[in-house]
């Protein structure tokens, strides 16, 4: 499914005077409503690209007033959701379109299909494999340093110096381990208020970090 | 040029910071209030599509009353909800004067200051309004009290809420101006409600006119599947949001 083509999220700027809640929208038609149902009758799951997660995560945080989602059919706006964090949800269907009861069935599986969905996105992975595989190869780049600089005392190998490296190798692993889950706090918390800020490489970091390793 | 930059960023990031905390409050608030979910439908005459905006919100709605609604030709079967709306955000702005972990909270507020506690169906025209005026011009006190009270997260919340039923009163007022003999039946009301309480209460309610609707089954049904579905979505976003928190302050 080609969704870059319908899906649409409404990126308004806050300027410091005005604050403006943007929505996610969908622009639906006739092929797109065919290819959703397949989708939904052979319980295929949409996997959105990581700019699109990225966004709609921003988009989760910040909209504290509500998610907005719109359905729109032949360039009308057909049915609205707005889910707020308290538990209060409001869906408005627009009058004219219940005069085709079968059409205005399917736009409303497939609202609700796609918000599904799209919540199923921003679900954070918890990866702790990650933060360990991480941690390993940064102690066994610091043992292949530590042995190219000292390269002249480490021939001949011996089993001593064999198995006081493999040591080094763990101790560094705990080390860097208890770096990476302890300090960061405040680093976390520059990189996360990154999201809500224009600089979107910083925003991508922040992700990444929060969804591939658990820290 | 430099320092000038580097002390915007420090400010953004620290009214960022401050709105984070603020919405930590409030997710907080929703979790140990055990929230109920409010699942509400409605049919409306046309959907705008614009975003919310809450400045222009407050600002239609803080100036309702009998004499502001005769001035404008508001249809006279539709004052009353319109002035309900009004008591409404009184009553938010009450509620967070009154409450001791809210940043508005004022140490001389006493219940009995806020008439509208006591009674939240109280005539609007007849008490002293609390809430700022948005109406002023220029940099005023009261314009920054406005801008902070848009910048709480409950506030918001409550603030689209109203705006959303607002808009709908608007229509109808629009459709009843034209035609003062049409009906407008289930259009622009909430036509049905359901009220999920945790303790396992189902509440339903449902507006008398959709039982004489032609599309009475299509309706129930389309209500239904937002009750099915809304539960699920809600849970979903509040769980990434609280993973998303936890995460960073562990």
């Amino acid at each position: 499914m080609q969704l870059e083509l319908w899906l649409e999220i409404t990126n308004q700027n806050n300027t410091s005077e005005e604050i403006i809640f943007n929505s996610v929208r969908f622009y639906l038609d006739e092929n797109i409503l065919q290819e959703i149902h397949q989708a939904k009758a052979k319980k295929n799951n949409i996997k959105l690209t990581s700019s699109y997660r990225e966004e709609l995560r921003t988009f989760a945080i910040v909209e504290q007033a509500g998610l907005t989602f719109y359905s729109y059919y032949q360039e009308k706006a057909i049915l609205k959701s707005i889910i707020f964090p308290d538990g209060k949800i409001i869906y408005q269907i627009c009058k004219n379109c219940l005069e085709n009861p079968e059409l205005t069935q399917k736009i409303i599986t497939a609202h609700h299909w796609l918000i599904d969905q799209l919540l199923a996105n921003v679900t954070l992975e918890k990866n702790k494999i990650m933060l360990s595989w991480l941690t390993w190869v940064l102690s066994l780049l610091l043992i292949i340093v530590i042995g190219l600089l000292n390269f002249d005392k480490l021939i001949p190998i011996t089993p001593v110096k064999i198995i006081t490296s493999l040591g080094m190798i763990f101790l560094f692993y705990w080390g860097i381990k208890m770096l990476l889950q302890k300090i960061p706090i405040y680093w976390k918390r520059r990189l996360f208020l990154g999201i809500f800020s224009p600089n979107t490489k910083l925003r991508k970091i922040a992700w990444y970090i929060l969804e591939n390793i658990k820290i | 040029m430099t320092i000038k930059l580097k002390k915007h960023k420090y400010n953004v990031i620290s009214i960022q910071e401050k709105k984070l905390k603020e919405f930590l409050t409030y997710l907080g608030e929703i979790l140990s209030e055990i929230p109920a979910l409010e699942i509400n439908t409605m049919v409306v005459e046309e959907i705008t599509g614009d975003n919310f905006i809450p400045w222009e919100v407050y600002r239609d709605i803080y100036p309702i009353s009998r004499k502001y609604l005769a001035e404008k030709g508001i249809h006279k079967s539709l004052g009353d909800r319109y002035l309900a709306l009004r008591s409404q955000l009184e009553l938010e702005y009450a509620l967070l004067l009154t409450d001791p972990s809210s940043e508005f909270y004022e140490l001389s507020a006493v219940r009995e200051n806020y008439p509208i506690l006591k009674n939240p169906n109280i005539n609007i025209d007849e008490i002293e309004t609390k809430l700022p005026s948005p109406m002023k011009s220029g940099i005023s006190s009261e314009i920054i009290e406005v801008q902070m009270l848009l910048h709480n997260s409950r506030f918001l919340s409550s603030l689209r809420k109203l705006g959303e039923l607002k808009k709908a009163l608007d229509y109808r007022n629009q459709t009843l101006q034209k035609n003062p003999e049409k009906n407008p039946g289930i259009t622009d009301i909430i036509f049905a409600q359901t009220v999920i309480q945790l303790n396992g209460n189902i509440i339903n309610r449902y507006a008398q006119e959709i039982f004489d609707h032609p599309q009475k089954d299509l309706l129930l049904k389309t209500h239904q599947t937002s009750v099915e579905t809304g539960q699920k979505q809600w849970l979903k976003f509040l769980r990434f949001i609280v993973d998303v928190f936890q995460r960073l302050i562990n």
